[in-house]
C-alpha cells in the first residue's frame, strides 16, 4: 500500500473514531464517516468494506491499547501500595484523554458483540490474573483483609470510570466547568486509593 | 345549537386531575388511564431511549389507541418530563429521608447504598437511561436541573454530616464530595456496566443477580470500613 492510501485509511479511522465516540454505532451512517474524514462513501467501502468492520477494527486497537497499559501495571512487581495509586492515576488520565470511552464500550456491550466481549474477557484474563495473586498473597500474610477479590475489582472500577459515565450529570448538577470537574478527577487519584486501602488494612 | 353550546360549556376537564367533567359531575376518570399510560411510557423509554421511543409504542404498551394517548399527553417531550421529574423525585425523597432519620452515619451509609441498589435490582435499565439520555441531550436535561435547590440540599445535608462525623473524629478526613461520588459509584456502575462484568467474570444471569445481591451487603461494609479513623 502506497503512503498516500495509508493516509486516507488513517483519516477515515480517526474520523470514525471521533463519530462512533460521540453518536454510538447505531446512529452512525457511513456518510458520516465520509464527511467526517473529507471523503466519499465508496473509498470508506474500499477501505473497509463495511460499518460493521471499521467499527471492529477501531473498538479494538482503542480498547486493547487503553486496557493493555492497565494491565501491564496491574502485573508490574510492585508493592500493592505503589500499584492501586498508580492504576488508578493511570485510570483517570486514560479517561480524561478519552471521557466519551466508557459509555461507549458499556453501551455497545450491550449490543453483545461476540468479538467485542471475547477481547474484553481475554484482556480482563492477563491483567486480573497477577493482581488477584498479590491480593491472595498479601491476605495470606495478614497484611490485609481477606475478601471476595472480584468485589474488590467492582469497586476500584466503579469508582473510578462512574464519574466519566455521569460527567454531564455531576457538571450539571453541581454546575461546573469541563476544568474543575477535571480538577475533581485529579483529586480522586487520591482519594480512591486511600478508601481501597483504608478499607483493604482495616481487618475489623 | 343552544343545547349543544350549553352541554359543550358544561363538559370541562379538570386540570389537576385531567378529569372530564359534565355539569360538575365526573364522568370519565382519568386518573387510572393516566397512571397505565405513565407506567407504559416508563417501560418504553427505559428499554428503548427517548429518541428511540414512539407514541405509538406507548399507545401499544398502555392497550390504549393513539388518539387517546394524545389526549392525555399532546408530545413525548411532556410525557418524558413527568417520567424523568417522577423518578428524580424517587431518588431525592429516599435519600433525603435516609440522611434525616435518627441512625447513626454508617447505619445511614448501609441504609443509602441497600436501597440504592435494590430499586436498581427492580429497574435495571434505569442507570444507564438516564446517563444516555444525559449525553444526547444534554439541553433538554438542562431544564430539569434549571433548579438546583433539591440537589443543594441533599448535598448540604450530606456534607453537614460528614464534617460532624469527622469533628467527632468517628470517621477518617475525607473530601464529602470524593465520598458522595464514590457512593454513586458504587451503586450504580454495576448496573451500568453488567454486560461486561457479566462477559469478564463468564457468569449466567442467575450468578450476576447473586453477586449484585451480595454486593448490596458488601458495598456498605466496604464504605465504613474505609473511613475508619
Amino acid at each position: 500500500m502506497t503512503k498516500i492510501d495509508q493516509s486516507t485509511e488513517l483519516k477515515i479511522k480517526s474520523a470514525a473514531k471521533k463519530i462512533f465516540l460521540e453518536k454510538g454505532f447505531g446512529s452512525t451512517t457511513t456518510r458520516d464517516i465520509a464527511e467526517g474524514a473529507e471523503s466519499n462513501i465508496a473509498l470508506v467501502n474500499y477501505y473497509f468494506r463495511s460499518k460493521e468492520k471499521l467499527f471492529e477494527e477501531i473498538f479494538v486497537e482503542c480498547f486493547a491499547d487503553t486496557f493493555s497499559s492497565v494491565a501491564r501495571i496491574l502485573n508490574d512487581n510492585l508493592p500493592l501500595e505503589v500499584k492501586i495509586y498508580k492504576f488508578v492515576d493511570h485510570m483517570v488520565e486514560i479517561l480524561k484523554r478519552d471521557p466519551l470511552l466508557p459509555l461507549f464500550v458499556l453501551s455497545e456491550m450491550r449490543g453483545e458483540n461476540p468479538k467485542i466481549c471475547n477481547l474484553v474477557h481475554s484482556i480482563h484474563q492477563q491483567e486480573a490474573n497477577a493482581f488477584h495473586t498479590q491480593l491472595a498473597e498479601e491476605a495470606a500474610k495478614g497484611n490485609i483483609r481477606n475478601t471476595d477479590f472480584r468485589q474488590i475489582e467492582m469497586s476500584l472500577m466503579s469508582m473510578v470510570v462512574f464519574p466519566f459515565i455521569g460527567m454531564n450529570m455531576i457538571k450539571m448538577k453541581e454546575s461546573m466547568s469541563t476544568e474543575d470537574f477535571y480538577k475533581l478527577m485529579e483529586d480522586r487519584k487520591k482519594a480512591i486509593p486511600e478508601m481501597i486501602l483504608t478499607y483493604l488494612r482495616h481487618k475489623g | 345549537m343552544v343545547l349543544i353550546f350549553w352541554r359543550l360549556k358544561c363538559l370541562a376537564y379538570d386540570k389537576t386531575t385531567l378529569n372530564l367533567k359534565f355539569n360538575g359531575t365526573t364522568v370519565l376518570k382519568a386518573k387510572n388511564t393516566e397512571e397505565v399510560i405513565l407506567n407504559a411510557a416508563r417501560e418504553v423509554f427505559l428499554q428503548k431511549g427517548f429518541a428511540a421511543a414512539r407514541m405509538c409504542d406507548i399507545a401499544k404498551t398502555a392497550n390504549i389507541n393513539q388518539a387517546m394517548l394524545h389526549y392525555y399527553f399532546r408530545k413525548k417531550d411532556k410525557l418524558f418530563e413527568i417520567i424523568f421529574e417522577q423518578e428524580s423525585q424517587k431518588f431525592y425523597t429516599s435519600f433525603l429521608a435516609i440522611l434525616n432519620s435518627d441512625l447513626t452515619f454508617f447505619e445511614k451509609l448501609r441504609r443509602i447504598v441497600e436501597t440504592d441498589i435494590q430499586k436498581n435490582i427492580a429497574t435495571p435499565f434505569l442507570p444507564m437511561f438516564i446517563l444516555n439520555e444525559m449525553h444526547t441531550n444534554p439541553a433538554r436535561m438542562d431544564q430539569f436541573f434549571g433548579t438546583m435547590q433539591r440537589h443543594e440540599m441533599l448535598f448540604k445535608a450530606f456534607n453537614q454530616m460528614v464534617e460532624q462525623e469527622q469533628a467527632a473524629r468517628r470517621i477518617r478526613p475525607v473530601c464529602p464530595r470524593q465520598l458522595f461520588l464514590s457512593i454513586l459509584g458504587l451503586t450504580m456502575f454495576p448496573f451500568l456496566a453488567k454486560p461486561m462484568i457479566k462477559h469478564i467474570l463468564d457468569m449466567q444471569n442467575q450468578s450476576f443477580d447473586q453477586l449484585i445481591q451480595d454486593r448490596a451487603v458488601y458495598a456498605g461494609d466496604m464504605l465504613i470500613q474505609s473511613l475508619q479513623p
